[in-house]
């Protein structure tokens, strides 16, 4: 009797890790061994293809982040980066200003962008569409002024340097022992299971519900406001959990360090894969990120030209960007795998789709 | 059961309401007739909270409920169908009733309040996968009274359930508003369609820019010359 209870349990945590990809319970295994093989991609990898991969991580994680707000609660937010930046500089200063652990400097500035991602729902409270975007942007400069300027703190212009290895009990992180990319690697893991946790729960469908149609998510009871603060400080707390990471991964960062176009990134991202779904993000960021690398190789086919008329990869990326944006949102608005609303209505047997419906 | 008295409503310095007072008492299917701008929906934003009234008092099932916000005013069982159909377009069917049970935690309950709503319209039953925007717009309108149900409200109410159906599916709707009823639940209805509305309802006020021009029975408001003339056609 107990083994068969005992059995039961176990196939019914097989099919919740099953339902993380909604698909048959073959789903399982195969993610066990994608993950396996990426456990070992390091080892057989050269060092620059790994620092790719750790830069994809960090999108991704962004990427999800971003998620919540503009994917779930329907949002555009236009200055997501600033909260990857509170997170970096915040988590530098407290390691080495402040003296403090890794892990606990993690926590507070963790804490720290959720407190902002607060600051940011309460300040947007009555604003959607352009004037929030704009709104947004406004809060991504604002806080890299405050960086840039407020030399006390952050150092001003001349940035944090030495920022020490990240750790995890003494045992320091490098790009050899692969310690970043595990870690992201684990970041990347810890953002599918929490999206997906929430968004199959009661407070996702609320999220849904909120994004769709307001008015009539109110009518339904759902309180929207709480669900839009508790989106931007779930977003704020993801992306500053990347930022931490990314400061003593750089060992240096400072105002530049965060750009616009980083934000515009983390948005292209999102807007390519499918907003609103996990796959897309998944995806986007695997396009999206490597691009710049992709470009500088394909770039260098034209060396024989003289160097006047070489394209420079970093300024032609954007460019890359904005064809991708435009020709997604003329073939495919959805995204690459968002949306079933464009997929035609499988009729149930016996309907006849030419009778049409009454 | 609902009581509004003398409720004022202003949209900046336009007085939407003025001095309204309606009563809807339990198990009654109660309209609220009127041309365009006469306030029919203010009147059911600032019962359901998401238009503040400016004086006045709105009591459900004896508290008063102006000023509260509208998920605490949902939470007490009144529901909103609102105007135009607004279902969750990328959600399906059986989503959008899900989010319509929203508040509520029991499963057996929620279980049954969607046989409850898919006994009103099989149809929906029939589409549960389906997203909801592609749906017919009658469909859509079952789905969004469906959806106000699932919250079980004592009070329901419908803005303008008949807005672009075709006849034969007004039919249907009215039908199906007095099966609802049936089951115990009370009704305030607003309808640009007197003649339908009149012809369920058990009393009726007529609105009129902002002030209640006249309340009585159905059956007297649809023999009334003034109502015939205004509303009625002839």
């Amino acid at each position: 009797m107990k083994n068969r209870k005992e059995k039961n349990r176990t196939e019914n945590v097989s099919v919740r890790l099953g339902m993380l990809f909604r698909k048959k319970k073959a789903a399982v295994p195969a993610f066990l061994l994608l993950i396996v093989l990426l456990c070992l991609l390091p080892q057989v990898t050269s060092l620059y293809i790994q620092r790719n991969l750790i830069m994809v991580g960090f999108y991704m994680v962004l990427g999800f982040s971003l998620n919540f707000v503009t994917g779930y609660i329907g949002e555009v937010s236009l200055g997501h980066a600033a909260f990857y930046a509170i997170g970096a500089f915040s988590v530098s200063l407290l390691t080495t200003d402040a003296g403090m652990g890794y892990w606990p400097a993690v926590v507070l500035s963790v804490l720290l962008c959720g407190l902002f991602g607060l600051l940011l729902a309460f300040a947007t409270m009555r604003v959607s569409g352009t004037y929030l975007a704009i709104l947004t942007l406004a809060f991504f400069y604002l806080v890299m002024n405050i960086i840039q300027n407020w030399e006390g703190l952050t150092h001003g212009v001349v940035g944090i340097y030495d920022i020490p290895a990240a750790n995890i009990f003494g045992f320091a992180f490098t790009m050899k022992n692969g310690g970043y990319y595990y870690c992201i690697l684990a970041y990347v893991l810890f953002s599918i299971l929490i999206t997906r946790l929430l968004i199959g729960s009661r407070f996702g469908r609320a999220m849904k519900a909120v994004r769709e149609d307001p008015l009539a998510a109110t009518m339904a009871g759902i309180n929207n406001q709480t669900f839009r603060v508790i989106a931007y400080v779930l977003a704020g707390m993801l992306a500053g959990l990347a930022g931490t990471l990314y400061a003593p991964f750089c060992g240096y960062i400072n105002y530049l360090t965060f750009t616009y176009n980083m934000c515009l990134m983390i948005l292209v991202i999102i807007i390519t894969g499918g907003r609103g779904t996990m796959k897309g993000v998944i995806v986007g960021s695997l396009i999206i990120a490597p691009l710049g690398e992709v470009l500088r190789g394909l770039i260098s086919l034209f060396d024989s030209l003289p160097a006047e008329y070489l394209p420079d990869p970093e300024q032609w990326r954007f460019v890359i960007y904005g064809l991708i944006m435009v020709v997604m949102m003329r073939l495919r608005p959805q995204g690459i795998l968002g949306g079933k609303s464009r997929l035609d209505y499988r009729m149930p047997a016996g309907l006849d789709k030419k009778e049409g419906n009454g | 059961m609902l009581e509004l008295q003398n409720v004022n409503t202003f949209y900046g310095s336009i007085h939407a309401l003025k001095d309204e007072s309606i009563t809807v008492k339990e198990g009654e299917i109660v309209t609220l007739i009127g041309s365009n701008g006469a306030g029919k929906t203010t009147t059911l934003s600032s019962i359901i909270g998401t238009k503040r009234i400016k004086s006045g008092s709105i009591k459900f099932m004896g508290e008063e409920i102006s000023g509260r916000s509208p998920h605490e005013i949902v939470k007490r069982g009144i529901a909103l169908s609102p105007e135009g159909r607004l279902v969750f377009p990328d959600l399906s069917v059986e989503e959008n009733l899900r989010i319509g049970a929203y508040l509520r935690k029991d499963k057996s309950e929620i279980r049954k309040s969607y046989e409850r709503v898919y006994g009103l319209f099989p149809r929906l039953a029939e589409r549960k996968g389906q997203p909801a925007g592609t749906l017919s717009g009658g469909e859509q309108q079952m789905l969004a009274i469906g959806r106000a149900m699932m919250n079980d409200p004592k009070l329901l109410m419908l803005d303008e359930p008949s807005l672009g159906l075709a006849p034969n599916l007004v039919i249907m709707i009215f039908e199906l508003i007095r099966e609802i009823r049936k089951s115990g639940v009370t009704i305030l209805l607003i309808e640009q369609n007197a003649n339908m509305a009149l012809h369920i309802a058990d009393r009726g006020y007529v609105l009129e820019t902002g002030y209640v021009k006249l309340s009585d029975s159905a059956a007297n408001l649809s023999k009334n010359d003034a109502v015939r003339k205004a509303y009625l056609g002839g």
